[in-house]
């Protein structure tokens, strides 16, 4: 043990001396905090949007308000007004991992209306405010959060650190005078790469917790499992470093064999699956997708209005035969444009449901396959940690779905087909819904244990491999 | 009592014989100088000894125990002085040699560890420069000192005074005599006949793998050394 702590004491003085480790720290330092910066900007940005589209709903609910207490309305005053906002609100821990958030909309004005025409045949234009979507050149450039640094850069940063623990002593002549020592070559290398492990995995725990701090994510508990993603991810990456250092090669050989399996987690892989996936599931063409709704749109419009009451009667068979339920002619009538709206909406939602199965497959097989490169599957820890990855914009999309559903469904009860009038105490009863994102920690938890296993099977394979043969025997 | 000791000795690499069936021994306090031509097998047999290569067939033995690669039980015997000593250079002398000796299990105070320097030779304003600092010759004198700090049993040296100027190597040679006084073992691969006339206690004379003559310093001069060398190779 003592010998052990001799190597660490001794690897760090040197270390401590490197020029190359002072400036590799220091560039990785300087990229952390800017995608600490970036992440909590881009996070803050949508927050700002979206207390604005709150604050613009407060507006309208004040004047409803304020109207409904001279008197009750009918849907023909206050139509227009009775609308809330659906948000997706990304919290501090989603400024470490920005993931797929800007590439979705996150606010979306829930009102009476018909919410496939909003989504597709407007892409929401007139539903979410505009800007929110970032230019495509970002979007295939990628975020730099911090994220991107833990799963992408810090394993550079430990390549570029730890390729020749090994070969270097042989290329610079100091093996032939460790190997006689009466310690094991294989512990002076564990213990050099322990040394290096631990710098770069203290920065990158520093970095995260100052993150957390700027993005106001201290007290969340999920911080934790931030940091244990990534101890655990680097550990992986040390099982690889000490598996290709067990082949006993060149620094040469180390450093190519390295960056290419760096390239291959993090690049390659990721690119392959994508076309497969791609290939599997090809993605809905969403301009078809609009062009049908469109045409939907134009057809439920066009139809005579007793037809479009008998379909939404077989909808809402409850509002058949109720007083007053016929429909009038005019056309701005409520009644009409809300029953056109639900039975759109119904015939469409037919028609987006393969779109979601294609999706939901996606994303399933795209989670197995995840599960082939350590750098993907802690990415999809991280980002499903923050609740920024696909599954949960697809969440959120269900969620906003169900929002508007019973949102309408409340309008519709009180005031649609009812032929009452709407009230204070029906105001105060709007269906109010927050969403939440669904962490599955189950998932997260198993993740983190299949990349300590990984790690610890890479360690414990090279680990035998070095405990066999000689360091210093000539082929 | 045998320190070191070959029996049926031999290395081949692809077909080539390095080692041709060596059988030597050496006592406590003896200095073997293995003398050859490149290549002639001198380096492969400190490697044996070392445990830097395995054996073809036969073994080497160290105070009795079988050397194998891999294995570390015969490494608290041997100290080792290669023909290059390259140790960490951006560490001082202090530093290299408090970093082995704590390897080898020995933890000695900064005096201590200025006196092995000392006692190797290295300048006492030397101690405390880092080592990408030094001369070829300064390092060897560092890597005299790990090896004398070690205090084991056997010391292998493989070319020790090749970067050496005839000072150090004068200095070198008082160190080893020294050593055997103090009953170390030493084998030393040397191509410097009157050196090992000096120093040794016994030279040997190796070709084509072969340990071909075994003489005792006390039986032949640095010229009749030289004249059998001559013949020999």
């Amino acid at each position: 043990m003592s010998t052990t702590r001799t190597i660490i004491a001794y690897e760090w003085l040197q270390l401590k001396r490197s020029r190359t480790l002072w400036l590799l720290t220091l560039i990785f330092s300087v990229i952390s905090i800017y995608a600490a910066w970036y992440g909590s900007s881009e996070v803050k940005e949508q927050q700002r949007k979206i207390t604005l589209l709150q604050d613009a709903v407060a507006v309208n609910m004040n004047i409803l308000s304020l109207g409904l207490q001279q008197h009750d309305s009918t849907a023909w005053e206050y139509d227009p007004l009775y609308k809330t906002v659906f948000y997706n609100r990304p919290d501090g821990i989603a400024a470490l991992a920005f993931g797929q958030r800007d590439l979705h909309t996150f606010a979306i004005e829930i009102s009476e209306g018909t919410y496939y025409y909003n989504k597709y045949a407007t892409g929401y234009s007139n539903k979410t405010l505009s800007g929110e979507i970032t230019n495509p050149q970002q979007q295939l450039a990628g975020h730099l959060d911090l994220s991107f640094v833990i799963v992408f850069l810090l394993p550079l940063y430990f390549i570029l650190l730890s390729y020749n623990i090994l070969s270097a002593e042989k290329e610079e002549g100091t093996l032939p005078l460790l190997a006689v020592q009466a310690v094991s070559i294989r512990t002076i290398f564990f213990a050099k790469l322990f040394v290096r492990w631990l710098i770069i995995v203290m920065p990158a725990v520093l970095l995260l917790l100052t993150a957390a701090v700027i993005a106001g994510a201290m007290t969340d508990a999920r911080i934790f499992l931030f940091i244990a993603a990534t101890m655990l991810y680097s550990v992986v990456w040390a099982g690889v470093v000490a598996l290709v250092a067990s082949l006993r090669k060149p620094s040469g050989f180390n450093a190519l064999s390295l960056i290419s399996i760096w390239l291959a987690f993090g690049m390659l892989l990721p690119a392959a699956f994508n076309a497969f996936l791609s290939a599997k599931y090809p993605a809905v063409n969403k301009i078809a997708l609009a062009a049908a709704v469109q045409k939907a749109n134009a057809e439920v419009f066009a139809i005579p209005r007793t037809a479009v009451a008998d379909s939404f009667y077989k909808i809402h068979p409850e509002y058949n035969n109720l007083p007053g339920d016929t429909l009038p002619g005019g056309w701005y009538n409520p009644r009409w444009i809300r029953a056109a709206h639900a039975v759109l909406d119904n015939k469409v939602q037919r028609v987006e449901t393969p779109y979601h199965q294609v999706l939901e497959d996606r994303i399933r097989t795209a989670g197995k396959l995840n599960y082939c490169s350590p750098a993907l599957l802690t990415q999809s820890i991280l980002t499903g940690i923050a609740a920024s990855d696909s599954k949960q914009i697809y969440v959120f999309d269900t969620a906003t779905w169900h929002y508007f559903k019973t949102w309408n469904s409340y309008l519709d009860d009180r005031i649609f087909f009812k032929n009452n009038r709407f009230t204070k105490a029906d105001f105060d009863n709007l269906p109010v819904s927050t969403f939440k994102p669904v962490i599955d920690y189950r998932q997260v938890v198993f993740s983190l244990l299949v990349l300590l296993a990984t790690g610890l099977v890479l360690l414990t394979l090279s680990f035998t491999r070095l405990a066999s043969g000689n360091f210093l025997e000539k082929k | 009592m045998k320190t070191l000791q070959a029996v049926n000795l031999s290395k081949q690499y692809n077909g080539t014989i390095a080692v041709n069936n060596l059988n030597l021994q050496l006592e406590k306090g003896e200095i073997f100088c293995l003398l050859g031509q490149n290549g002639a097998g001198k380096t492969t047999t400190i490697n044996l000894f070392l445990g830097f290569t395995e054996a073809s067939s036969g073994k080497s033995l160290i105070n009795g125990v079988e050397v194998l690669p891999g294995k570390s039980d015969t490494k608290k015997f041997i100290a080792y002085i290669p023909e290059v000593v390259q140790l960490y250079g951006n560490m001082n002398g202090i530093e290299n040699l408090d970093f082995f000796s704590r390897l080898a299990g020995f933890k000695y105070s900064d005096e201590m560890l200025g006196g092995y320097l000392s006692r190797a030779g290295l300048q006492k304003e030397a101690h405390y420069k880092r080592l990408s600092a030094y001369s070829k010759g300064m390092r060897q004198k560092v890597g005299i000192a790990i090896a004398l700090a070690k205090n084991a049993d056997v010391i292998l040296m493989d070319e020790p005074t090749s970067g050496l100027d005839p000072k150090a190597t004068a200095e070198f040679t008082e160190i080893c005599k020294g050593l055997a006084a103090e009953g170390k073992t030493i084998f030393m691969a040397t191509h410097d006949i009157f050196n090992a006339v000096n120093v040794g206690t016994r030279i040997g004379i190796m070709k084509q793998g072969v340990l071909v003559h075994t003489i005792s310093t006390t039986d032949i001069t640095a010229g009749e050394l030289q004249q059998l060398y001559l013949e020999t190779i």
